[in-house]
């Protein structure tokens, strides 16, 4: 049952993501437990009881991207991640709905500043295009680049938040394929009306599992009430 | 809920803005809160091989930023001399009663009891622009030279030239309502400049600006964001339910 409720935080927190830029959504597999399922020897159904989060993984599939025709605006079509310095240190993340600092520093929504291949982004005018491979334009004077990387696969990425991940212990980021895609933003990847009939399943489990646990005390409240006593 | 009360919110201000001049709409950034990790990727599993995804949950999602998009409105032609269109980037400057100036991108303008140029709260337009008492008429060239013709002459006089004021991070302007617009700290300071150079934009006399509000897509994002606030509600509710269940474990 704490499987299933593990299950439900998850699914609500990917419901609460559905308008977050470029959020992955997580769901959970629950694997029958080995220990657990030595000792339950009632014959109950494992796959209720007998259950530990075993698995949770977050789906890097590509969202949807949205145009919106603003030229700070960049998605990523493809696996990739753009580069942030954070004062934590350095951050990736997917969300391109970039935005201006007074000094013309290309930031996060958040302040970060973005990362270029060589440094931060410093633009001096609101008139710039960005092309498929990065490339900040100013008319035909290219004034600098988006730093893209990827991660080798299976991503070992931890969600810091705020649209922000951080790799694991020892992971170097690699070269990435990905296109950029300016004047539109991905969206979440999160598909509302399946993780609506997930939550179903899931409060239906949780119902089921409850019964069992009933069904199972209500056995042995008769085992030692009635067995033994005569009649 | 409440990133999608706020993203509804910003919605309703739009479309309450479709007739407003010059009106630039807002949208709202999402980004996801903090994670607990319970078990973090890439750490070293009992058997001692490496956990390859970990287990984090999430709190939800909050709006990191609310974003004014400064794409270009429709053109409404008025045939009033002094309405004018910024085409392109830029802010005509407007000097507020208290003698600070503010920016605006609507461009409808009249003229007052003593031939100042103003917006329509009478605040005047900054360089101050005076019309002769005697003008027939009034032309804005595309570079912002305002020149009349006054009675009894045949040729144009020049009586000023209208600047406009450009940010680098004009989203980062603070609006302040009355169509104006303050600097911030975020959009960087104003660079005045004549219209058509250094990146301005080009007047256009006798048309006004409409709001860059789509209503079609405002309706759009309104749906979605009322069906992510039920979507929301349904998992508080689910979550009432299961808990329900936990306490009728015990049947008494």
């Amino acid at each position: 049952m704490q499987a299933l409720w593990q299950r439900h935080e998850v699914l609500a927190n990917n419901l609460a993501n559905t308008s977050t830029t470029a959020f992955k959504r997580d769901d959970v597999i629950a694997l029958p437990d080995s220990a657990t399922a030595q000792t339950v020897a009632s014959g109950l159904n494992l796959a209720l009881v007998g259950t530990q989060p075993a698995i949770q993984y977050t789906d890097y599939t590509q969202g949807p991207i949205q145009h919106t025709g603003r030229n700070l605006d960049v998605a990523l079509d493809g696996s990739g991640f753009f580069v942030v310095e954070t004062p934590a240190g350095t951050r990736y993340t997917r969300s391109g709905a970039f935005t201006l600092g007074g000094d013309g520093a290309l930031t996060t929504g958040d302040g970060y500043p973005v990362q270029g291949v060589s440094g931060p982004i410093v633009l001096r005018s609101p008139n710039f295009t960005i092309t498929g491979q990065g490339e900040i334009r100013d008319g035909e004077q290219v004034i600098g680049a988006l730093k893209i990387v990827d991660f080798p696969k299976p991503y070992q990425l931890l969600k810091e938040g705020s649209n922000l991940y951080v790799p694991a212990e020892g992971i170097a980021p690699e070269a990435t394929t990905a296109q950029v895609v300016s004047g539109a933003v991905e969206g979440s990847n999160v598909n509302s009306v399946e993780a609506m009939v997930s939550m179903i399943g899931v409060l239906r489990s949780y119902e089921a599992a409850q019964k069992a646990l009933q069904a199972l005390e209500e056995a042995n409240q008769t085992a030692a009430n009635q067995i033994g006593t005569v009649v | 809920m409440q990133a999608q009360q706020l993203n509804l919110d910003t919605i309703a201000n739009n479309l309450a803005n479709v007739n407003t001049t010059g009106f630039k709409r807002t949208r709202v950034d999402f980004a996801d809160l903090l994670y607990q990790t319970f078990k973090a990727p890439g750490t070293l599993a009992a058997s001692g091989s490496q956990v390859p995804t970990g287990i984090q949950v999430g709190h939800g999602s909050r709006a990191v930023a609310t974003q004014r998009i400064f794409s270009q409105g429709d053109f409404q032609q008025t045939e009033n001399p002094l309405d004018m269109v910024i085409e392109g980037d830029g802010f005509f400057q407007v000097t507020r009663p208290d003698g600070t100036t503010a920016y605006t991108r609507s461009g409808a303008f009249k003229k007052d009891g003593s031939g100042r140029v103003v917006n329509s709260d009478g605040f005047v337009l900054s360089p101050n622009i005076v019309l002769p008492t005697d003008a027939k008429s009034v032309t804005v060239g595309s570079d912002g030279t305002v020149s009349v013709i006054l009675a009894g002459q045949t040729a144009a006089s020049t009586v000023g030239t209208i600047q406009l004021a450009q940010f680098v991070n004009p989203a980062g302007l603070l609006a302040i309502g009355r169509n104006l617009y303050t600097p911030s700290a975020a959009s960087g300071n104003a660079v005045v400049g004549s219209a058509g150079t250094a990146g301005l934009g080009t007047l256009s006399a006798g048309f006004l600006e409409l709001a860059n509000v789509k209503v079609v897509e405002e309706m759009v994002n309104m749906i979605t964001s009322q069906r992510a606030y039920e979507a929301n509600s349904k998992a508080i509710q689910t979550a009432d339910d299961m808990l329900s269940i936990s306490n009728n474990l015990m049947r008494r």
